[in-house]
């Protein structure tokens, strides 16, 4: 239907402010990254010097390589490696197990990011009021001060028990997807559980395994809430990851030009990623009928 | 080959009764359709059979072992799916070799086995292609092979033919039974379509709501159904029915009568209805072929109108009225027959093809 | 038959296994979910059972802390953002994803790949250049900009699942209502909105969930005390002494996470009910 004039109507609202507080900032902060602005806010181009000082920044190495070790290791185990676990689990008991637990698994997702910080603290709590060290107690072990010994450890398991839910979510529906006559035939023909799943279900939902890792890589590339609630980066940048090294060259040493053109590189790398996935997995058809909203 | 036997089994699920009580037996190698409309259990039966679903109630027995909890893979059956269930990421080949694999078979064997049967059933050409490039035809035919492969001594179809075109369904039709006589496997084949249970099976399991209705050969069934249900679904066109008839004596002989209808019942049928003790809410039940259209009053029967007409070609159906408000009843014609539309005609009974049903129970008396 | 136990109930077996191993995966969510609760309510805990019970953890509810605002006023800063969150989005992705889905108007196509483009530029990459754009506004340290930054960054996701959900309303329903004399507008607001409730419904629920937990937002662009939301309320006690024995803590947590968790039991049955109907195999 046409309806030239109309459509601006329906659209006017949401464009003006995707325009002012999303596209805006985005020219901006690739303008921003050749400047090298400070809390005086003056704009200063400095050319690629702030691009010439990543490469030279000393810390850089040590944050390029935990991201690269807290994006991979996360996603490996928990938001495609649980994920998928959780999911034939839940899909080969009762249903009313099934949703129980998956339902426990969302609970992380819901809430509030301090609070679920709160919980992580606590497990990892160096005295023996935490979970870990508590039950360290009952066997006469000492308690351990987690948050030194094993920073990185702490942020991929906290980031991992909510980084499942999606996977286990799209992972379930597609199991569930399979027709059930083909598990009845395979049963009916003496497969074993572990037959079953290796040889219909994995090859069934081969495409949403390699949707999910694609686009889990991207969303823990760019993902730093968790860090900074229960690390903040620390000790001593063991878990400063890319983004919130940005974040923290940005807000706690204001230089937002620096922090700009960090954003910058972030951002190209996941563009890549980004049209790597479009080009493999077709995206815009898939992206016909999302119904659902999780990230 | 093992015979089968059901007692009592039962499946509910929460509050639906799926299949409430149900016993019948299947002979050593003999072929046994469950027939009934969607929804009447019979798919259910034919899971617990396969050991998909577990009985609420009731026991299954295959020769003398009771198979209630034996897992499906212990059950040595093979089963073909409406859908067929063909792995579609899998060839042919290896569709086929599934079973095999499951018993961890080494590989030569499986080759063996898989070419003999592909050969039997005539897909050789197909076995490198994926269940998605072939038809539905071929489909059914690797299917079959699956079931086949591991050499089963029971052979489960459910509704094997209802995704295959007219034509097809025929041929196929005529193809599994030869297979099941050569191979002898005892077999079950769950249907809706009473043509096919009557064409393939020696004996018919006949559902409705979780419970069998009629259990007996084709002819049985068709001959003699024990109940309203049977003698409407098989048969087509189904069996007439005069519903509302009471029964009444007068000056000796005997009468079924309505406010429409007047039909002098043999001596024979009536003492049945007197030891029966049912006087009224009878139904009057015979198939189209066991009448014929004269133009006078003969004998058993009764007159009724022309309604419209059906011709079939080699075949013609008359459509006859009674009243008004009276259902339809349907009648092969004799060739040579030439009727007119509402021209009042005798309709003559066969007096062996009459069935007289009591409408409460549902149950025939006659 | 002879069958070993094992081989006889193989199922039943199995799944029982699979329930303890999912309870043992679980477990930390279990634990540390009723710790959170009982710790709430205790003096102190030994492990897992409460030494002595009291209510004393959740006295910030009647009595000032030093140095905190106001909870009431807090709640209700929190309150407020998640609700016009809320609502700006459910009218803009209701408005915009009918837009999408039923007008052909130039610069559609591109208007999508453009909505495309900007969900790969993730919030946290344009932090430096947001906190500008609201220092030019005058919007920093302000509620306001804290709503219409987080509404502009969540529609353009949400307007796409919006957009599937109208692109199943049958046309005919859109025809039906023109002949029958109604505007494209009523038609949209009497007919087709009506029918994509549970879209409306599932935006609304997610925009006011993200709404209530936002904290990175706040964390840097409110300084104001009188502007503070529970995150930021809550981030503060952690690391304060006061909040050391984990009692008011874990009480202030509770009382944040309630009305997400209630939520959670209304969406957890959407989400994992809703099919992933974009994700095909």
């Amino acid at each position: 239907m046409k309806g030239k004039g109309k459509a601006w109507i329906f659209l006017t609202p949401m464009v003006v402010l995707v325009v002012m507080f999303f596209a805006i900032p985005v020219i901006l902060t690739i303008v921003l990254s050749f400047t090298n602005m400070d809390y005086t806010f003056k704009w200063n181009f400095i050319g690629l010097g702030n691009f010439k000082d990543i490469a030279t920044d000393f810390v850089i190495p040590k944050v390029l390589l935990n991201t690269l070790i807290y994006t991979f290791t996360t996603l490996a185990l928990f938001n495609v490696g649980c994920a998928l676990l959780i999911s034939l689990l839940t899909t080969s008991m009762p249903d009313r197990w099934g949703s129980f637990f998956r339902t426990l698994w969302m609970l992380p997702r819901l809430t509030p990011s301090v609070v679920y910080g709160i919980l992580w603290l606590w497990i990892f709590d160096p005295t023996e009021h935490g979970l870990v060290n508590f039950i360290r107690a009952q066997m006469g072990m000492p308690p351990q001060d987690w948050l030194h010994q094993a920073p990185m450890v702490i942020i991929i398991v906290a980031n991992g028990f909510i980084g499942a839910s999606m996977g286990m979510l799209i992972f379930t529906a597609a199991i569930k997807a399979i027709p059930t006559d083909y598990y009845r035939a395979a049963l009916i023909d003496g497969a074993s559980w572990w037959m079953i799943t290796r040889k219909i279900t994995l090859p069934l939902i081969k495409w949403q395994l390699l949707f999910v890792t694609a686009y889990q890589t991207l969303s823990l590339l760019t993902s730093f809430e968790y860090i900074l609630i229960i690390t903040n980066g620390g000790p001593t940048f063991r878990t400063e990851v890319w983004a919130l090294y940005t974040y923290h060259m940005a807000f706690s040493n204001y230089r937002f030009g620096y922090g700009a053109a960090l954003s910058v590189i972030l951002v190209i790398l996941g563009t890549v990623f980004a049209l790597l996935y479009l080009k493999m997995f077709k995206f815009e058809d898939l992206m016909q009928k999302p119904k659902v909203e999780v990230d | 080959m093992p015979s089968i036997r059901v007692v009592n089994l039962k499946k509910y699920f929460g509050k639906v009764k799926a299949v409430d009580g149900i016993s019948f037996e299947v002979k050593d190698g003999e072929f046994v359709a469950l027939l009934g409309p969607s929804g009447c259990g019979k798919t259910t039966t034919l899971l617990m059979l396969a050991g998909i679903y577990k009985p609420t109630g009731g026991e299954i027995w295959f020769d003398d072992q009771l198979m209630n909890d034996v897992p499906p893979k212990f059950r040595e059956i093979g089963m073909v799916f409406q859908n067929y269930a063909l792995y579609p990421h899998m060839t042919i080949y290896e569709n086929i070799a599934f079973p095999l694999r499951a018993k961890k078979m080494e590989e030569g064997e499986i080759k063996k086995r898989v070419y003999d049967v592909a050969k039997k059933l005539m897909i050789e050409k197909l076995l490198d292609r994926k269940p998605g490039q072939i038809s539905g035809g071929q489909q059914q035919r690797v299917a079959l092979a699956r079931a086949l492969i591991k050499q089963p001594k029971v052979l489960l179809f459910d509704e094997p033919l209802s995704n295959l075109d007219a034509k097809l369904r025929m041929m196929m039709r005529a193809e599994i039974k030869k297979l099941q006589e050569d191979l002898g496997i005892t077999s079950v084949y769950v249907t809706h379509d009473q043509a096919e249970a009557m064409t393939m099976a020696s004996r018919i399991v006949v559902f409705n709501k979780g419970k069998i209705m009629q259990y007996g050969t084709p002819d049985e069934v068709y001959r003699n159904p024990k109940n309203l249900f049977v003698a409407t679904f098989i048969g087509n066109p189904a069996m007439n029915l005069i519903r509302n008839l009471s029964y009444i004596r007068k000056d000796g002989r005997a009468f079924l009568i309505s406010k429409s209808l007047h039909l002098e019942l043999p001596e024979d049928v009536a003492k049945k209805i007197e030891e029966a003790k049912k006087q009224e809410g009878l139904v009057l039940g015979f198939r189209p072929e066991d009448a014929e259209i004269v133009h006078e009053e003969s004998g058993l029967g009764f007159w009724a109108y022309v309604y419209v007409l059906e011709p079939l070609g080699r075949d013609l159906i008359i459509n006859l009225k009674v009243s008004e408000t009276d259902e339809l009843i349907k009648v092969f014609a004799e060739s040579g027959v030439v009727v007119d539309k509402d021209e009042k005609v005798f309709v003559k009974l066969r007096p062996e093809g009459i069935h007289v049903f009591d409408s409460e129970t549902e149950e025939l008396i006659v | 038959m002879r069958l070993s136990f094992y081989q006889r109930h193989a199922d039943k077996i199995r799944i029982f296994l699979f329930i303890l191993i999912m309870f043992a995966i679980t477990s930390p969510i279990i634990l540390s979910y009723a710790w959170l609760i009982l710790r709430s309510f205790s003096v102190d805990m030994n492990g897992f059972i409460p030494t002595k019970l009291t209510i004393k953890n959740w006295r910030f509810l009647w009595s000032e802390i030093k140095g905190y605002p106001n909870i009431w006023k807090t709640t209700f800063n929190t309150a407020f953002v998640a609700v016009m969150v809320m609502l700006l989005e459910m009218i803009m992705t209701s408005m915009g994803g009918y837009a999408l889905s039923r007008f052909d108007f130039p610069g559609r196509t591109s208007m999508m790949k453009f909505i495309l483009v900007l969900h790969a530029f993730p919030s946290v990459s344009l932090m430096v250049a947001i906190y500008y754009v609201l220092k030019y506004l005058n919007m920093l340290d302000n509620l306001w900009g804290i709503i219409l930054l987080k509404a502009a960054l969540e529609t353009p996701w949400a307007t796409w699942v919006m957009k599937g959900f109208y692109d199943g309303i049958p046309w005919e329903m859109e025809w039906a209502g023109l002949v029958d004399g109604y505007s494209r507008f009523q038609v949209w607001r009497k007919i087709i909105l009506p029918l994509v409730k549970p879209g409306v419904a599932v935006t609304a629920v997610f925009a006011f969930l993200s709404g209530w937990s936002e904290f990175i937002f706040i964390n840097t662009f409110i300084f104001s005390q009188e502007f503070w939301t529970l995150s930021k309320y809550v981030k503060a006690t952690i690391g304060d002494f006061r909040f050391a024995d984990y009692g008011l803590l874990s009480a202030v947590g509770v009382f944040y996470a309630l009305p997400t968790i209630i939520l959670f039991f209304f969406v957890s049955k959407y989400m994992i009910k809703l099919t992933i109907g974009g994700v095909k195999g």
